[in-house]
């Protein structure tokens, strides 16, 4: 084809690529199985560790911690789909999901909330750990159980105490 | 057959936003595209119409500018089709003409009245390409109409005449719709849409079915000089001018998208050029083939 | 320069009165501030780049002020790092404008944030808004990263009839900056410049609130089109720094996204540029093709854009078999598509009329201004820090940079043509020879006080990251994007050229705002948001 007449090849181009536009919603999915969507958060399986809000970079998941509870929060609106708390969850319960189609007019499609009990230390009665992550870590540990239920402090002081009574090792 | 073109005259404005949903979906074809649905325009057009929005401080004076255009443009296209059925295009020429000139004499007023530096410039580049292609359309519409009520001694000549005419009334008919790549008043990237910039809500919707109705115009003048030139006059070819003017506005929009925008000043040059060729070559064909013999 | 610019720096440190370390391929000097110009500028003249300047706060550290000047021996691939310590809470440095005409944003930008003011030249307000309250200096450390002034909104008039304002919005940008055309005519006499309308904070965020591994995911967002390499060379100024040994895997994975960043930029690039010249096709069918690169890196990395895979250490991702054999088949039916489809474009007269001969930048202001990337290229400078300063794996590739010299709008376009069929190249290459291995380091160490400086070339240019490693999170991190350098050189692009070009021509260096500003106020409080003034083309 001359130089000049180059440009005509617009037609060729467009009919070797057919039309690529479909007609979404009424045609097929439109995202590759590699696709990072929202995340789903198990309450059954969470523990209330606060890795994923730990691990969170724009605080789309928060863990709020008061004297009986432990209490995470989702938000979609805010998350950036990066999975890092999939990628950070010990026990699963932050699940990656292909679901994109997020738009709602009621926002609290966009929240999930789990709320944990805290564990009240057996000495002191002081709340620490979520009940939850007390009993994974005796189901992961089984010698931990004869002191998982004291809070960090009373360890310690029964630690120090089996010391000075010249016990050492374990506690209790 | 004779409430044709009143019927089409009056229902110009419905019809050439129709035309404009065709160019587009021809358009996404060109690109790979499925494109908008045939009636988007119609639908557009109608959301304008209902939103609330800022005009610019003229508003009254440019709507009555914009009004008059369309209604001018209207009247013209029932003079061009009645004149596709009457044949005298002596009598009927004239008229066309001096109602062109008029509607677009109103719109080329509106860009002024809107302070904006957008529309200023872009008027100021609208106003240069009218000048020279109403005066190419003047021109060549004369010629056709000379050339064609004539009975001719020598047949190549007046052919001559005739298609020259022809070639340029199509190309000032292209250019004086704001085709690419003469799309330059309202030239978006560049000018921020330049003679549209502020307007909106039902301004804008008045704006744009004057610029739709003004392509229908056009192409209608391009499709009966064709077929004048081709069958002759009478009731069968005014049918066949509005079958064919779709075909025309395929052929006008093709050519819009497969090109690019030229600068103003590189785009008179070049239409200038053009049209001296053409209207040379025309009035050559007029004086020898018609008037000497 | 000659045979030995390490004895050259060293002479250089010494005859100030400075001391010299040298730490992996950056030089780094310390002088005082009086002896700063003088170094700078002979670097300068010698052929280094003059990439960008820091200035730190580091009074809780050691009590004072630094300013760090920043330079890159492209042809020994060494970056130059010439510091000095200010003292006081008004720090003055001078200014090394005169012979470097590149610094000028930089240490405009180091006065308006740290308040450092430069004596021997004039200097202006940049980067902070014009309400913003005098004396408060956000990235001081003494600043929250959370402050909110009261800010009253200003209207400010187009000046004068004859001025085109184009922006702050404007179709042919597609983010907010203001570029005041003072025309005659359709003749462009005149420019002036305002920008950093969406800066973001993004610096004194990474600073305050967030660690280094969040930081990735907040650099990936500084641009939406190149925001990959952003984090790729915020992760390798993080390593460097640290001095961690990021397996090869990973390296050569993020060389294959970026250079997947490349391609779509670029194309991305070529339909906006047709679009400006009024041809909608080329543009739909530009990014059609786009498209494929697209769903490509979705299938890659998770994402279409802002991929999130890359962290300090390593990447979250691998490229399996499958994958491997889908990018070899996109990307060879990419090639052929492309090559058909730009001899079309091109081949539009109006397209290569408008671009050619229009937009010139000559060499010696392409040099003076220290433009990047295919600005630089398409005036003649031979730079690209793929091959000067070799990062990732690019090491193990073997590309083309193309040169051309005409410096106007066509070279441009064909300097970025040429790049995306030497992208794919270098893609088949590395796929080819990936090692195995892991692609994440499983645990590391990122040490305080270190410093960590990486030049990445993104499709717009250099990329520089600085990086000051601070106590869980990076100390001090200064971006400087490549838009940041070519913007100034718009200044003689635009001159006596007609204005229906200036759109074509501030596309035609691909141009990224959100690159460029990065910082921005954030209007709380009835500042600015609530009002709306409209002078002709509209003002924010």
């Amino acid at each position: 084809m001359s130089k000049a007449l180059k440009f005509l090849g617009v037609f060729q181009v467009a009919i070797e690529a057919g039309r690529v536009t479909r007609r979404y919603p009424l045609e097929g999915p439109l995202v590759t199985p590699s696709f990072r969507g929202k995340v789903s958060f198990d309450p059954t399986k969470c523990i209330g560790c606060g890795a994923c809000a730990n691990a969170c970079p724009s605080n789309a998941v928060v863990v709020v911690i008061d004297e009986r509870s432990s209490r995470l929060t989702y938000f979609a609106g805010r998350c950036i789909f990066c999975w890092r708390c999939v990628e950070v969850c010990p026990t699963g319960a932050a699940q990656g999901t292909r679901d994109f189609e997020l738009a709602t007019d009621d926002l609290s499609d966009l929240y999930t909330v789990i709320v944990h009990m805290r564990a009240a230390c057996s000495e002191c009665g002081a709340p620490f750990a979520t009940a939850r992550m007390l009993r994974r870590v005796m189901a992961v540990a089984p010698m931990a159980e004869s002191y998982a239920t004291l809070c960090p402090e009373c360890r310690r002081k029964a630690l120090l105490d089996a010391l000075a009574r010249g016990r050492g090792g374990a506690v209790g | 057959m004779e409430f044709i073109p009143a019927v089409f005259a009056a229902a110009a404005p419905l019809i050439a936003i129709v035309y404009d949903g065709l160019e587009r979906k021809l358009r996404a074809a060109l690109q790979s595209r499925i494109g908008p649905p045939l009636l988007q325009t119609l639908y557009d057009v109608a959301k304008l119409v209902g939103k609330s929005s800022a005009h610019p401080p003229a508003a009254r004076a440019i709507a009555f500018l914009l009004s008059t255009s369309v209604v001018l443009q209207a009247i013209a296209l029932y003079y061009v089709l009645s004149l596709v059925g009457s044949g005298d295009l002596l009598g009927g020429a004239p008229v066309v003409i001096v109602l062109m000139l008029a509607s677009q004499s109103a719109l080329s007023i509106v860009p002024f009245l809107v302070p904006s530096p957008f529309a200023q410039i872009g008027g100021a580049r609208e106003v240069l390409l009218s000048l020279v292609n109403e005066t190419a359309l003047v021109a060549s519409l004369s010629i056709f109409a000379f050339a064609h009520s004539s009975t001719a001694t020598w047949w190549a000549a007046r052919s001559l005449a005739l298609s020259t005419a022809l070639a340029a009334i199509a190309l000032s008919t292209y250019a004086m719709g704001g085709r690419a790549p003469f799309d330059l008043p309202e030239a978006e990237p560049e000018l921020a849409s330049g003679i549209l910039v502020e307007f909106g809500g039902w301004t804008l919707a008045l704006a744009l079915c004057a610029n739709f109705t003004r392509r229908l115009l056009l192409e209608l003048v391009a499709a009966s000089a064709a077929l004048l030139a081709w069958v002759g006059p009478g009731p069968t070819t005014t049918i066949a001018v509005l079958v064919a003017s779709p075909a025309v506005r395929a052929l006008y929009a093709t050519s819009s998208a497969i090109l690019g925008r030229t600068r103003i000043d590189v785009g008179i040059a070049s239409l200038s050029r053009a049209y001296l060729i053409l209207l040379a070559l025309s009035v050559a064909g007029l004086f020898l083939g018609v008037l000497h013999g | 320069m000659g045979e030995d610019p390490l004895g050259l720096y060293r002479s250089l440190a010494e005859s100030s009165n400075g001391t010299i370390s040298i730490e992996g391929d950056t030089v780094h000097i310390v002088v005082p501030a009086s002896a700063m110009p003088r170094i700078v500028s002979e670097l300068f003249k010698l052929g280094h780049s003059y990439r960008t300047c820091v200035a730190i706060d580091e009074r809780p550290l050691n009590g004072h002020f630094s300013l760090i000047h920043i330079l890159t021996n492209d042809r020994r691939g060494t970056y130059v790092a010439i510091k000095a310590y200010l003292d006081g809470d008004r720090p003055v440095a001078p200014s090394v404008v005169g012979d470097v005409p590149a610094a000028d944003w930089c240490e405009m930008e180091a006065r308006d944030l740290v308040g450092i003011e430069f004596e021997g030249r004039q200097s202006y307000r940049l980067v902070l808004p014009p309400g913003w309250p005098e004396g408060v200096y956000p990235l001081r450390k003494d600043v929250p990263h959370d402050y909110r002034p009261q800010v009253l909104a200003r209207a400010e008039a187009v000046s004068g009839p004859g001025s085109v304002p184009v922006g702050p919005y404007h179709p042919a940008l597609h983010e907010p900056e203001y570029f005041e055309l003072v025309v005659e005519g359709e003749r462009v006499i005149d420019v002036r410049y305002r920008g950093f309308h969406v800066h973001r904070g993004i610096e004194k965020l990474a600073e305050s609130r967030m660690n280094y591994q969040q930081v990735n995911f907040l650099a990936e967002r500084i641009c939406g089109i190149c925001g990959f390499e952003h984090s790729v060379c915020y992760a390798l100024a993080v390593e460097k720094a640290a001095k961690l040994e990021v397996p090869e895997r990973a390296q050569y994975v993020r060389s294959v996204v970026l250079e997947i960043e490349r391609i779509h930029s670029h194309l991305l690039w070529l339909g906006v540029m047709l679009h400006t010249l009024g041809y909608d096709t080329g543009f739909m069918h530009a990014w059609r093709i786009r498209e494929e690169i697209m769903v490509l890196a979705e299938l890659l990395t998770g994402s279409r854009k802002t991929y999130g895979i890359n962290m300090v250490g390593g990447v979250r991702r691998d490229i399996d078999d499958d994958k491997k054999g889908r990018v070899l088949e996109v990307l060879g039916r990419l090639r052929k598509e492309f090559s058909e489809f730009v001899d079309v474009a091109l081949g539009v007269p109006q397209v290569r009329r408008r671009l050619t001969g229009t937009g010139v930048l000559p060499r010696e202001d392409a040099v003076k201004l220290s433009v990047e990337g295919p600005v630089a290229r398409a005036s003649g400078i031979n730079k690209d820090a793929r091959r000067d300063m070799p990062y990732a794996a690019y090491a193990h590739a073997s590309f083309k940079v193309p040169v051309y010299t005409e410096g106007d709008n066509m070279a441009r376009t064909l300097v970025r043509i040429d790049e995306v069929f030497e992208s794919i190249s270098i893609v088949e290459q590395l796929l080819d020879s990936m090692p195995r291995g892991p692609i994440r380091l499983e645990s590391f160490e990122v040490p305080e006080g270190r410093v960590g400086i990486q030049v990445v070339e993104a499709p717009r240019g250099g990329d520089i990251h600085f990086v000051m490693t601070g106590r869980g999170r990076p100390y001090r991190w200064r971006v400087r994007a490549p838009t940041y350098s070519n913007i100034p050189a718009l200044r003689v692009m635009l001159k006596d050229q007609p204005l229906a070009d200036a759109p074509l021509t501030i596309v035609s260096i691909d141009p990224c705002f959100s690159c460029t500003d990065r910082m921005v106020v954030v209007e709380g409080g009835g500042g600015r948001t609530g009002r709306w003034y409209r002078l002709g083309a509209g003002w924010m």
